[in-house]
């Protein structure tokens, strides 16, 4: 038997200890080869906006893949440790079992690279249809040369420098270590108060600077954060259970003393992990509440906006010319398709105001006609009275509801009208992303009247109201209004003014507009959906790795306690405590930092968009993903662990 | 009637060559008996131990134990049988490392929820009693293997067992920590009358039984009971084992 015959058989008789290190590696590659075969995909190519950000999610996906590969392997040395030290005894040479180990990885590396692209293959094409289906592009399977190649010398580099790794990490251990494997008794963990202290401050530190106000404080605030979260798993957990173990009438209760003691353990060994993962669970519901947001801003801008069509007027008068007229061809258009319609035309000015900013203000004849139609509240108003509605779509903070009466930035208005009262405000979009305020024919006269040296301050609008097409859902591609608003849009976008010819304005149909929206982010939520999925997937392997790393121990350990008469109803009652601990516990911190991030960023939205509410639905479908991976997790491990009960 | 009755016990392993490992036993133990297995290799002696402490099912017979038939009870039942009515001491110690020395032993009164004040007094006790006071707070593999032994007597007596079921508690200790652990096995079986059950091949563990019963080939062969005299008694077990399977040294280290 030669040496490359005695690694080879290793591998074969070992099966069952290779297996599990062979079928997370090949799930790696699978999942990065499925990804790289969509960013290459022609089709996708042809967006370069995107390419940027599906790069940096390939990159994060590598990285992730390097980690967990990392990780199996070590779990699986230690399994194997035992092994090694018989060789060493037996007088085999550092040389030789270095060229075992890198025989070993070789030979594992190409089984689950090629079968790991081999279930990329057909799984892709899933992935592609599950990517048309988003993107609404049409996606064709194709021959991915360019992700077979990346794949393949990427992941064999990454299988050599892990053998590289692995025999460094065998050298550092003695013989004697190596043959005990590890059965050795561990000792009990260990935790400084000092730093447990210093978690303790930075995490309330972080929680202080984060009620504070400005930019520098919020990164001084996760710099906090990180810090505390991390000595957090090292250090005060560790002393939380110490102190949980000291209290004696809660430890020395049931079954507390058994999963408790345990749970040190399991907590101080899984420290740097749980780390990892609660800042990867952090970043992967940050992402998927921003998405989240990102969307259902978009299709705000959609249900809003009461009007299908809203044409801002150029009306330069110049005879010499032939006008085009845009709400001619919109009329023709609806009349063609039978649509009824309502037109209403508004002239508007554009005002700012302090503490408040931007505020459109329309007569009160043209509201009192928009009004009807809308069910709008129709009131009357004296002078220097201003009705108030606040576009639910505005990014700022809405204040005008602390504020009874509006103040000019410009002082000829302050000096000729002095202050508008707020007679009352609604939170309604009248016109989408603009405040809009009714002030009385009389008062809006004044203000033209004192902004007269100013030219060119009214804006002349079209409305169309068509009361057929209702606005509370999204419309779906095969909608009447995103079909005529494509079709619109194309026949603008093909008219060629030429000198002689005068358009007399520009169209906004807001279906389009959310149509095109779409298209814009929906790479973005692809890509982000995407990134969870993965995330949420490793971080499941990563403690159902873990707890078969151990599996042998809790085995001897449960089958123990078995002899001396624990039920198995009790055994299955701690390993969910603990279990469940794990899995939750950076669930827990994740869900804490997500909420406070997304917060943060709350005012960037709308206040019709709740980033919060997103980061919950985001942190919702996370812990149920979780949550059907712990039961999956449980119920193998407690199969394992019934069969040493007695 | 005896605090562990067998009757006519048989245990066969299925296997591709069916394996009789006992063989109609019947056996009596008293209450407050010290009573003794010994025998060879694969004599059937640790699987007799095994059938007693309710982890292995007979083929055929029946075990009482304290007028109750475990083998009838369901499994949570059993467990709580168990940990309610018999006490294991084993080779191995089996204590767990993660806990304290005074956490093992509390174990089995933490499961069934006692009350703290309940568990420190009889802590106290059975701590006292072993001479293990000092050591309750150290860690498992802090202290010696006579030291974990004896904890684990404590644990698998502290809450007053009706059957005490040893496997080999000797096999891993020196012989002098091997004297000091039967010590305290005799002494708690003489103070508090604790029915005990020794499976061993160490004559001089054995020469602290009452009696002693040798096993061959699953079948019960001889037994042996001590008068007044323990150097006399383990002369006569050496001599019974010789006669057993041929030579004494094959069977044991004799440490004398």
């Amino acid at each position: 038997m030669s040496f490359r015959q005695f690694a080879l058989n290793n591998i074969r008789r070992n099966a069952s200890t290779y297996i599990a290190y062979f079928l997370s590696s090949s799930f790696a590659v699978m999942i990065f080869f499925t990804y790289l075969v969509f960013i290459n995909h022609p089709d996708i190519l042809k967006a370069p906006t995107v390419f940027y950000g599906m790069t940096l999610a390939s990159l994060i996906t590598f990285f992730f893949s390097f980690l967990f590969i990392l990780y199996s392997m070590s779990a699986f040395l230690k399994a194997r440790l035992k092994e090694f030290g018989i060789l060493t005894i037996l007088g085999a040479q550092r040389k030789q079992l270095n060229y075992l180990i890198f025989l070993e990885n070789i030979m594992i590396g190409t089984a689950s690279v090629s079968t790991g692209m081999f279930c990329g293959l057909l799984f892709s094409k899933l992935f592609l249809l599950f990517g048309e289906n988003i993107l609404d592009l049409k996606l064709a399977m194709y021959l991915p040369m360019q992700a077979i190649w990346i794949t393949v010398a990427s992941f064999m580099a990454l299988f050599l420098i892990l053998s590289f790794m692995t025999t460094i990490f065998i050298r550092q251990r003695k013989a004697l270590e190596i043959v005990q494997g590890s059965n050795r008794p561990k000792k009990e963990p260990k935790a400084s108060i000092w730093l447990a202290l210093l978690s303790a401050i930075s995490l309330s530190c972080a929680v202080y600077l984060m009620t504070q106000d400005g930019n520098e404080n919020i990164a001084l605030a996760i710099l906090f954060d990180i810090i505390g979260v991390y000595f957090f798993f090292t250090q005060l957990s560790v002393v939380i259970i110490r102190l949980l173990k000291k209290n004696r009438l809660f430890s020395w209760r049931g079954l507390n003393l058994l999963w408790i003691t345990e749970l040190a353990y399991k907590m101080k060994d899984n420290a740097r992990m749980f780390f990892i993962i609660t800042m990867v669970t952090t970043m992967a519901c940050s992402t998927a509440g921003s998405v989240l947001a990102v969307q259902n801003y978009g299709d705000n801008t959609y249900t809003e906006d009461p009007f299908a069509y809203t044409i801002s007027s150029t009306r330069k008068q110049d005879s010499t010319k032939n006008v085009i007229s845009v709400t001619q061809k919109i009329e023709q258009t609806l009349r063609q398709k039978g649509i009824a319609y309502q037109r209403f035309s508004s002239n508007t000015i554009g005002l700012s105001f302090k503490k408040v900013g931007y505020i459109r203000f329309i007569r009160h004849t043209e509201y009192l006609e928009m009004a009807k139609a809308l069910s709008l509240p129709l009131v009357s108003l004296q002078d220097r009275e201003v009705l108030l509605f606040n576009s639910p779509l505005v990014t700022r903070e809405d204040v005008s509801d602390k504020l009874t009466h509006l103040t000019f930035e410009n002082q000829q208005l302050t000096s000729s009208l002095g202050k508008i009262k707020i007679k009352d405000h609604y939170t309604k979009s009248l016109f989408p992303s603009e405040y809009v305020a009714v002030v009385n024919d009389k008062t809006y006269d004044q203000m033209v009247h004192a902004l007269s040296s100013e030219p060119d301050i009214i804006d002349h609008r079209y409305h169309y109201l068509i009361p057929s097409w209702d606005n509370h859902a999204i419309p779906d591609t095969n909608s009447i209004e995103l079909k005529i608003g494509l079709e619109l849009q194309k026949w603008y976008d093909s008219l060629s003014v030429n000198e002689n010819e005068l358009l007399d304005g520009y169209i906004d149909s807001r279906a389009q507009n959310h149509y095109t929206y779409k298209q814009l982010t929906s790479i973005a939520i692809f890509i982000g959906l995407f990134i969870v999925a993965i995330f949420s997937i490793f971080i499941a392997s990563f403690l159902y790795f873990k707890l078969f790393i151990d599996l042998q121990h809790d085995q001897r350990y449960y089958h123990e306690l078995s002899k001396m008469g624990l039920s198995l109803k009790e055994m299955k009652r701690a390993v969910t405590k603990q279990i469940s601990i794990l899995f939750y516990i950076p669930l827990f911190f994740a869900g804490i930092q997500t909420l406070v991030g997304l917060s943060t960023v709350n005012p960037l939205f709308s206040s019709k968009t709740n980033t919060l509410t997103s980061g919950l639905w985001a942190l919702g479908i996370f812990t149920a993903i979780q949550t059907a991976y712990l039961l999956i997790v449980r119920a193998r491990y407690l199969a394992q662990l019934k069969r040493v009960m007695v | 009637m005896g605090m562990l009755e067998i009757q006519k016990l048989s245990k066969i392993y299925n296997g591709k060559v069916s394996t009789r490992a006992l063989n109609n036993i019947d056996l009596t133990i008293e209450q407050g008996e010290f009573v003794g297995i010994m025998g060879a290799s694969g004599s059937g002696k640790t699987t007799l131990l095994n059938m007693v402490s309710t982890i292995d099912t007979p083929s055929s017979g029946k075990i009482l134990i304290n007028n109750q038939n475990p083998h009838q009870m369901k499994k949570n039942q059993l467990a709580q049988f168990r940990r309610r009515q018999l006490g294991f001491v084993f080779q191995d110690f089996n204590l767990l490392d993660t806990l304290t020395i005074a956490e093992n032993i509390v174990l089995p009164l933490t499961l069934e929820k006692k009350s703290l004040r309940e568990m420190d007094q009889k802590l106290k006790a059975v701590a006292e009693k072993l001479g293990i006071v000092e050591i309750l707070n150290k860690r498992t593999y802090e202290v010696s293997g006579g030291q974990r032994q004896r904890a684990a007597i404590a644990r698998a007596t502290i809450h007053s067992p009706v059957l005490l079921l040893a496997d080999e508690p000797t096999g891993a200790l020196d012989s002098k920590s091997s004297r000091n652990v039967m010590e305290m096995m005799e002494k708690i079986n003489q103070t508090d009358g604790t029915t005990t059950m020794l499976v061993t091949h160490d004559p001089l563990a054995a020469s602290y039984c009452h009696r002693v019963v040798f096993i061959k080939d699953g079948e019960l062969y001889n037994e042996i009971h001590r008068g007044q005299n323990r150097q006399e008694f383990f002369q006569e077990i050496i001599d019974m084992l010789s006669f057993l399977g041929g030579n004494a040294h094959e069977l044991s280290a004799v440490r004398v």
